[in-house]
Order: C-alpha cells, then sequence, then structure tokens
C-alpha cells in the first residue's frame, strides 16, 4: 500500500464504509421482506372549527398497506337532520404506506349541530 | 503520491471541493420533486441495486480518473466509501434543511429520499474533488500531469468510465421528469431519428474539439476514425445510462418495447452531450 491516510481520511473512510453498508444492508432486508400489500386507507374525522362562511372539519388519512397511494380522492357527507346533504372532497396527491396526511373540509352548515351526520370515505386512488 | 500522509488542512480542502461539486451538480435534484417521490415509490431492491452501480462508477472513476491515479484498488475504495459516505450525509442534511425529510416519518421512507439524492451527491463529490484541484497547488497540478503521460494515458476503459460518470450527471437531471414520456409520446418517428442524428452530432462535435483542448500533440486521436469511434462510444454509453436511469425510475415498466425505445432516445441527447465532455475529465 503507497499512500498513507491521515486520522481525518480514516474517521470518514469508516463512518462513511459504515453508513453505506448499513444502508445497503438495511434496503436488502426490506426487499427481502417487504409484502407488497394494496394501501389500506382509514380515514378519520376530528376537529371541527367554524371558518369564515361555515365550518371546517380536519380530516386524517392513514395509510396501513405496504405500497403508497397516489390521487387518494377523500370526501366527507354531511347530512343534515333536516335539507340536503353537503359534501366536500379534497385529494391527497401521494401517501406512502404507515404514513398519516391531514386536510381539511369545509361545510356551510354546522356539523355539531343536532342530529347531523358526517362521514367520509375514500372515493379511490392508484397504486404508483 | 507522497509517501508520508497528508496533513489534515489538505484533507479539508480535498472535501471542501468535493462537497462543492457535489452540491454543484445534485442542486437542481435536490429541488425536484420526482426526486423525493422516488424515495417511497422505489422498490427497496432497486435502491440497493442503485447503491451497488453507482459504487461500481466510482471505484472505476476513482481508478481512471482519480487524483490517485497509481492508487490501488484499496486505495480506490477508500475513496469510493468516503465519497459515497459523504453524499449520504450530504444529501440527508440538505433533505432534512428543506423539510423533505422528516425524521418522524418511517424509515424505510426517509432512508429511499437519502440514498436517491444521495448517489447522485457522490458522484458530484467525486468529480468535483477531482476537477476543481487543477492550479490549485502545483504539487497536485504537477501530479496531474504525470498522470496524463503515464500509464493512465487515457484508454478505452477509462474513456468508457468517465463518459458513463459525465451521461448520469447529465441525464439524472432530467431523468425523473414527467417530460421525459410526454417528449417520447408526443413526438413523431421523424423528429425521433432527428434528434438522435443530431446527438451523434453533438457527440462528435465534443469528441472532435475535447480533443484539442487536453493533453498535447496526440494526433492519432484526431484521425476521423478515433472520432468515429469516440462518437459511436460517446452514444452507446448515453443510450445504456439512459435506460438505466429510466429503468430506475419505473420508465420502462410496462410500456410496450417502442415507447421504452423513444424514451431511451429523448434522455439520450442530454446524456451524450455529458458522455462526450466525460472525456475532458480525464484530461
Amino acid at each position: 500500500m503507497k499512500e498513507q491516510r491521515n486520522w481525518l481520511e480514516w474517521t470518514v473512510f469508516l463512518l462513511g464504509g459504515g453508513l453505506v453498508c448499513s444502508v445497503l444492508g438495511y434496503l436488502i432486508y426490506l426487499a427481502l421482506t417487504v409484502q407488497l400489500v394494496p394501501p389500506q386507507i382509514e380515514v378519520k374525522l376530528k376537529d371541527i372549527v367554524a371558518c369564515p362562511g361555515g365550518y371546517q372539519v380536519k380530516v386524517f388519512a392513514l395509510n396501513r398497506g405496504s405500497q403508497t397511494a397516489e390521487g387518494v380522492e377523500i370526501e366527507v357527507s354531511l347530512k343534515p337532520s333536516e335539507g340536503d346533504e353537503e359534501r366536500s372532497a379534497f385529494t391527497i396527491d401521494f401517501l406512502p404506506e404507515n404514513t398519516e396526511e391531514a386536510g381539511w373540509v369545509t361545510f356551510s352548515l354546522d356539523p355539531q349541530a343536532r342530529g347531523s351526520e358526517l362521514q367520509a370515505r375514500v372515493l379511490g386512488f392508484k397504486v404508483p | 503520491v507522497s509517501e508520508k500522509a497528508e496533513d489534515v488542512s489538505c484533507t479539508i480542502r480535498q472535501y471542501a471541493r468535493g462537497l462543492t461539486g457535489g452540491l454543484m451538480f445534485s442542486l437542481p435534484l435536490l429541488y425536484t420533486m420526482e426526486m423525493w417521490w422516488a424515495g417511497f415509490l422505489t422498490h427497496p431492491g432497486r435502491l440497493a441495486l442503485l447503491i451497488v452501480v453507482t459504487f461500481v462508477l466510482l471505484l472505476g472513476y476513482n481508478r481512471f480518473a482519480g487524483l490517485r491515479s497509481d492508487a490501488t484498488w484499496f486505495g480506490v475504495a477508500f475513496d469510493s466509501f468516503e465519497e459515497m459516505g459523504l453524499g449520504l450525509v450530504v444529501s440527508a442534511a440538505v433533505l432534512t434543511l428543506l423539510g423533505r425529510v422528516d425524521w418522524g416519518d418511517p424509515l424505510a421512507e426517509n432512508v429511499g429520499r437519502v440514498v436517491v439524492e444521495g448517489m447522485l451527491v457522490s458522484i458530484g463529490i467525486s468529480v468535483g474533488a477531482t476537477q476543481f484541484t487543477r492550479n490549485e497547488d502545483s504539487e497536485e497540478a504537477g501530479m496531474d500531469d504525470e498522470d496524463a503521460e503515464n500509464s493512465c494515458a487515457p484508454n478505452q476503459m477509462g474513456h468508457i468510465v468517465t463518459a458513463a460518470c459525465g451521461a448520469v450527471l447529465f441525464a439524472a437531471n432530467v431523468g425523473p421528469t414527467d417530460e421525459i414520456p410526454t417528449l417520447a409520446f408526443e413526438m413523431s418517428l421523424a423528429r425521433l431519428l432527428l434528434l438522435a442524428v443530431l446527438s451523434l452530432g453533438l457527440g462528435g462535435m465534443i469528441v472532435y474539439f475535447s480533443d484539442f483542448s487536453g493533453s498535447p500533440t496526440q494526433p492519432e486521436h484526431r484521425t476521423p476514425f478515433a472520432i468515429a469511434t469516440g462518437t459511436m462510444m460517446s452514444y452507446a454509453v448515453a443510450l445504456l445510462v439512459s435506460t438505466g436511469v429510466l429503468y430506475f425510475f419505473g420508465r420502462l415498466d410496462h410500456v410496450p418495447p417502442t415507447a421504452a425505445l423513444a424514451q431511451i432516445v429523448v434522455l439520450a441527447f442530454p446524456a451524450v452531450l455529458g458522455s462526450a465532455a466525460g472525456r475532458l475529465l480525464l484530461q
């Protein structure tokens, strides 16, 4: 071995080599163990707050599958005790596995009014 | 290469040059949305393959164009690990700063993002460390001249490796974008053919002029035959690298062969600029 390295180069080499090997090992482990389960998206409704012109509801979507979902459309409908049903929707560009994303839908009527019923569902998505 | 270990300040300057190069070449991609997505859309097996391919490219580049051309394979591997480690750290740091990596997210997703960006950073570091060294201190510059004349009078293998590195740096910058399939699907066959001819022509031009700019008189490098071979080689490498980059980003999955070929031709245009210019890196 002709060239000699100083302590800094050795440090960077050892840390860098260790990092590269562990990342590679981790990816290979993932590649061998990962099972492709289609996205399974769970939708939860949380905070309802008044906003200018109506009310907004925070929506959480959690992907329990092992594949990323793309273009997830989520619709929330509000059935008041009387009158027409109101629908609101939004789209999440990408929802990777085990990841939770949040969005808001808005309504003109108060979802917390007596007899009102809120329902959320996933309209559809694609797997990229 | 000096017999004694280089002093630490010299090493730090070396790293600084590398980091500059790494950031310069990869910044467009650190700012590209498709690259962040690629981190979690890409199968971990493909990411592992990316690391291996990048490592082989780094080995080749450090062997044929690196600062220590008389280096042993151990030395070459040493440099490659340093560069790849730095590349990963730089990628993780920049992505965290930009808020593209949130360490509360699942580990696999973050590792994917850091790896996709980090590999290009490490090639940039490698190229930066050698290219920005020119005329810096006479000692190292002298060493470079020596290399050019020496055993490393760029042989075919060296040309191919540096051409591939150059092509990757150029092709990777546009490869992940949606513009590639758009162009490929919307361009007519005649236009694609023209693009391929233009790619060859530009490649030839760069090869022709690169032989003037670099090392002094080597007339045998300027014969029409040598130019033609160099051009073909550059375009062949560009096509191969384009195929690899498109495969990595999943652009070749589930598409008919004609659509795949059209995309390869579209991407080979920027790639050939890099691969033909790659030979400049050797001189």
